[in-house]
């Protein structure tokens, strides 16, 4: 078991970052275990982390513009990271320059943007991710899409070929109007009706994986009295059955809403309007829910993201705790540190203001890190 | 700028050139200028010829300098299919398969709402009529196969199939001497879909 678990080990071995945020010129050597990254307020821990997710996801956990991230007066960023993955080596790197993005693994650059991916997988708890519930059905589409984009590139290209024929048939609405044709709005409904109904299958898969796993956390961290749910909500109509049968379901609601959408100028209906809801005992947790049963149902999705990543790829991805455990009262806190405790085989960065007050973490197995604007220094 | 107006307004039209920013351009206009007169004038010979003696083929839209084209007017093609494609570079692709004794017919673009391009901008309606007089049994849709292409194609086969066409698309999937397991899995997923029982 310790042989098979250690022959997929995901760990990064090098990161090395030029004007990302507040840092100019970085080279850092993470340890294989846990991280501990320490610092005043705006000292550059979070653009750490962020940094690290990029490498993953290829944008930022802000979501936000590539030029947001390149240091202030400068032009270009350059983000790489050295990866290991059992007894391979990978070098994934991102270079932004002049509104363009590239991206290199092993030194080749790569033609579409989503080949490079799969080589680095992480999960970011963030003290924003409250947003997951709170925030707009925007917020939880792109949890969704991201998690699955990590696992897997089939929903990558299905994604883009969506949003590809999505823009062609809006420009078509948008400057046809009334006098966009019923052939000529087909040609791109039959492929959003393709791609958008296996892209909903994907995601309601994923669901059913995410689903007991977010509702275990939960329990965990709120006690057996609160029965965390997600439901996914598809705004094309009921999902049932084979992929063909979901397909003309799909194409029949995007026809009937052809006058709807030609008087608004867009496509009201697909997977880019669906919405994960997100209950407690039966009611929406946005809606109902405590602050403390929001920051509780926040947590577990994350969690669960972190476990269906690992289950679907055979490895864990890289942890990243931005701050987190300063959110979270006593006891909470302590179902985390034990979940992470358990997942000590991966490998694990977690930032915070105080090191006394991340002391939870064992401390001897971790590297210390103390961060002042833009640079590191180890301390054990 | 401080170039002589012959040189500045060389560099302005070379310009306008696709994929030809500021810098190239200068560099062609000195190189232009370095070179022998005879070189320069077979170069400008070369461009007036090309547009006055070029022109679009009357029966398949391919670029062509006689009219109907070579392929078009050559007695041995088989004149029951015709392969639409959207580029004239893309019948060069077909010929140099040596495989396809059809004839062809270009579009000159695909339908892209977002680029303004619709169904009347590009050859549908060349096509449309020549099918009216020509003895055409299948058609063999050849356009991209990515979003605009696969669009394109479908427009066209529901115009053509209620005509009693047979229609066709070119196979997708697992290329000719790949391994499988160097295969990504995009393309081996629509391989996979498109299966075929072994007769």
């Amino acid at each position: 078991m310790g042989l098979t678990e250690g022959a997929f080990r995901l760990r990064l071995n090098e990161l090395v970052l030029q004007n990302f945020r507040n840092y100019e010129s970085l080279s850092f050597f993470p340890a294989a275990g846990i991280n501990i990254l320490h610092g005043k307020n705006g000292s550059g821990k979070t653009s750490l982390l962020e940094a690290i997710y990029y490498l993953a996801v290829g944008s930022s956990q802000r979501g936000g513009r590539e030029t947001e991230l390149v240091t202030w007066g400068k032009d270009f960023f350059r983000v790489k990271g050295v990866v290991a993955l059992a007894s391979e080596q990978h070098e994934i790197e991102y270079r932004f320059h002049a509104g363009t993005k590239k991206v290199l693994v092993d030194g080749i650059a790569q033609t579409r943007l989503g080949d490079a991916t799969p080589v680095l997988t992480s999960v970011f708890f963030s003290p924003d991710d409250l947003r997951l519930i709170k925030g707009a059905p925007a917020v939880r589409r792109r949890f969704l899409d991201i998690a699955l984009s990590q696992v897997s590139a089939r929903y990558r290209k299905l994604l883009s070929q969506y949003h590809r024929a999505l823009l062609q048939r809006n420009n078509l609405l948008r400057f046809e109007g009334p006098r966009a044709a019923g052939a000529l709005l087909q040609i791109w409904e039959e492929q959003l009706a393709e791609f958008g109904s296996r892209l909903i299958l994907f995601r309601m898969r994923a669901l059913q994986e995410l689903k007991p796993l977010a509702a275990q956390a939960h329990r965990e961290m709120a006690g057996g009295s609160e029965d965390l749910e997600l439901q996914y909500a598809a705004s094309v109509g009921e999902i049932e059955g084979e992929i063909q049968q979901l397909e003309q379901v799909y194409l029949n609601s995007l026809i009937e809403c052809r006058s709807t959408d030609i008087q608004r100028g867009h496509t009201t209906i697909g997977p880019h309007r669906d919405e994960l809801g997100i209950l407690i005992n039966g009611h929406e947790v946005r809606i109902y829910g405590s602050q403390g049963q929001q920051r509780t149902a926040a947590l577990s999705l994350r969690i669960a993201e972190f476990w269906f990543l690992h289950a679907q790829l055979g490895r864990k991805p890289v942890l990243l705790l931005d701050d987190v455990l300063s959110e979270l009262d006593e006891q909470r806190r302590l179902a985390l540190l034990a979940r992470l405790a358990a997942s000590s085989s991966g490998q694990t960065f977690v930032t915070g203001t105080d090191p006394q007050r991340m002391l939870g973490i064992p401390t001897a197995q971790a590297a210390v890190f103390r961060v002042t604007s833009g640079s590191l220094q180890r301390e054990g | 700028m401080f170039y002589a107006e012959p040189i500045a307004k060389l560099i302005r039209e070379l310009g306008r050139l696709p994929g030809i920013g500021p810098k190239t351009a200068q560099r062609l206009a000195f190189h232009i200028l370095k070179r022998d007169y005879a070189e320069v004038v077979a170069l400008v010979k070369a461009l007036v010829e090309a547009k006055e003696q070029i022109q679009d083929c009357s029966i398949c839209c391919n670029l062509t300098d006689c009219d109907p084209c070579a392929i078009c007017s050559d007695v041995h093609r088989d004149r029951s299919v015709i392969c639409v494609v959207a580029e004239p570079k893309d019948v060069l692709a077909f010929e140099r398969m040596r495989e396809y004794r059809g004839l062809y017919h270009v579009l000159q673009g695909e339908i892209s709402p977002m680029d303004g391009v619709g169904p009347n901008d590009i050859r549908i309606k060349e096509l449309m009529v020549r099918l009216q007089s020509a003895p055409v049994t299948e058609i063999i849709l050849a356009t991209n196969p990515d979003v605009e292409g696969e669009a394109t194609a479908m427009y066209l086969a529901r115009l053509l199939k209620p005509s009693g066409f047979k229609v066709t698309r070119l196979a997708r999937g697992v290329p000719e001497g790949g391994s499988l397991e160097y295969i990504d899995e995009v393309t081996l997923v629509r391989a996979f879909e498109g299966r075929r029982e072994i007769q």
